[in-house]
């Protein structure tokens, strides 16, 4: 019963930031701000990011103590690929507004447009790959693919830091959280594994 | 009375209309939204000081015109890059209200006979000042149509007669770390202060404009108050404001974006659909209209001004963006 509650609280709590700025952004535009399609598009970017620093802090915290936490990673990585997949609809649909050849001009010309490409499809893999049934019929695959969350943290981190053009501060918040979060791994695997004996 | 004697009225937003906010106060929640958020929407004008305010409301001389519709000046004083209020685009306008440009100097100098500080007093209430309503650029593949009150950069730098020798003209903001946070921000790609350039025949040409005023107002602070740079042919950046310093010299002056990043951004940075920029195709711009619409339109070879072509006539202008 408790966790029921706590799966509804940790559900629609990630799922407020779109709900919001969908509101705004269908019934309110104007109080999104000037370009309401140019805030929408990057706050859904920035959740998208956000969400996956959650995700990749699951594991950590866990070790910490807080062994719930772990139960709604796949939950937060699903909504990470949402945030990504309202991202890049609004690219299509309200910033390039379906001109394919500015797409594919974007595509070839612009770095920063692939590296987000990239990163969707990653972020697409790991959501097609996430439910219990594929898990198991992939075994030992899964884990190997879902390694490429890292690769994906790491493309949308550079999708960000190649459009800041007047000040590092904020993409190098998002960097400090992230190392962070993969330091803790590397630490574990090549420092603590040399003191603590593995139990198989 | 009646200030402005053009033929084509319409397309100019009248000013009772661009002072109400009157899109977003459509329907009751919207309202309701509006006074939750309000610390956003309210945009502060400087406080300007008498000898302005009546230069502008007598300025009845429209001397450039466009068939565009004028963009809503709510937009406009909401939707800014001007990076020492930081770098989002509604920083200017939220970050505007410590900065206080009256009293203004401008200094004058370099390769000129008479080099010397002019009051910004004494500039407005000796000049002539006229409308005109300019598309303006950005780099960033967005537009505004915007109707400026000011003078001709050649009425002001002609003042200061700059000699043969003087081949550029040098242009520099102000640094007020105090006032602005931008400047205080340790991480920013840009050095203080801002500078820009043109060409000296750049500079003379009759489009290139110095505006005090926008809307038949007072620039706004997050519009470059008290004094900035319009030039119209060029990506909005060129178009430096606060300006405090002018320089003739005989060399290229180095110019802001272009240390940021200089792939990216060139000296002449000529609106120029056909060159493309490693962050933005340029060959479409969104553009910000009358109702707060913005719609996405074919981009013009020098913003649609071809009368400033026979300045770059024996330049390749891929080469020189």
């Amino acid at each position: 019963m408790k966790n029921k509650i706590l799966w509804w609280v940790v559900f629609l709590t990630a799922a407020a930031p779109s709900v919001y700025l969908s509101i705004m952004f269908f019934f309110f535009p104007r109080l999104l701000g000037v370009d309401p399609v140019e805030v929408y598009l990057q706050q859904n970017g920035l959740w998208a990011l956000r969400f996956l620093l959650v995700t990749l802090a699951c594991s950590p915290l866990r070790r910490l103590g807080m062994k719930t936490v772990v139960r709604y990673r796949r939950m937060l990585g699903l909504y990470s690929f949402f945030y990504g997949t309202l991202h890049l609809t609004t690219y299509v649909a309200g910033w390039i507004e379906f001109d394919w050849s500015l797409f594919i001009e974007d595509l070839y010309r612009r770095p920063f447009i692939y590296v987000g490409m990239f990163t969707w499809v990653c972020l697409f893999v790991l959501a097609a790959t996430s439910p219990r049934w594929m898990v198991r019929r992939l075994r030992k695959n899964w884990v190997v693919i879902h390694k490429g969350v890292f690769i994906a943290v790491c493309a949308a981190w550079l999708h960000l830091w190649m459009q800041s053009r007047a000040s590092a501060a904020e993409p190098l918040v998002y960097l400090t959280i992230i190392l962070i979060l993969l330091g803790e791994r590397v630490f574990r695997r090549f420092y603590k594994s040399s003191l603590v004996k593995p139990r198989s | 009375m009646t200030r402005r004697f053009s033929e084509s009225e319409n397309h100019v937003t009248p000013k009772s209309m661009f002072l109400n906010r009157r899109q977003i106060m459509q329907g009751a929640g919207a309202l309701a939204m509006t006074s939750m958020i309000s610390p956003l929407v309210a945009a502060k004008t400087a406080n300007a000081p008498n000898w302005l305010n009546r230069k502008i409301n007598s300025t009845v001389y429209r001397s450039v015109d466009t068939d565009d519709s004028v963009t809503d000046a709510y937009d406009t004083q909401r939707y800014n890059n001007f990076y020492e209020f930081g770098t989002g685009k509604d920083d200017p306008v939220k970050n505007a209200g410590d900065f206080n440009p009256y009293p203004w100097e401008i200094s004058v100098s370099g390769l000129c006979d008479k080099p010397g500080v002019l009051s910004l007093e004494d500039l407005v209430t000796s000049s002539q000042t006229e409308e005109r309503i300019y598309r303006l650029r950005c780099v960033e593949a967005w537009s505004m149509v915007v109707p400026w009150t000011g003078i001709q950069l050649s009425s002001l730098l002609r003042r200061f007669q700059p000699n043969s020798k003087a081949k550029y003209v040098a242009f520099e903001t102000i640094v007020r770390k105090e006032e602005m946070p931008g400047q205080r921000d340790r991480f920013s790609f840009i050095e203080w202060p801002y500078v820009e350039g043109l060409r000296m025949d750049e500079a003379f040409h009759p489009l290139a404009f110095l505006a005090i005023g926008m809307y038949g107002e007072a620039l706004p602070v997050q519009n470059g108050a008290p004094i900035r740079l319009v030039v119209p042919w060029k990506y909005g950046f060129k178009s430096i404001k606060s300006i405090v310093g002018i320089r003739f010299v005989d060399q290229q002056p180095p110019t802001t974006w272009n240390l940021a990043a200089p792939r990216e951004y060139g000296f002449y940075s000529n609106v120029n659909p056909g060159r493309s920029h490693p962050r933005w195709s340029q060959a479409t711009e969104r553009r910000f209209g009358a109702d707060g619409k913005i719609d996405r339109i074919p981009t013009q070879l020098f913003n649609g001004y071809s009368e400033v072509a026979g300045l770059y006539k024996d330049m390749d202008l891929k080469l020189f963006y």
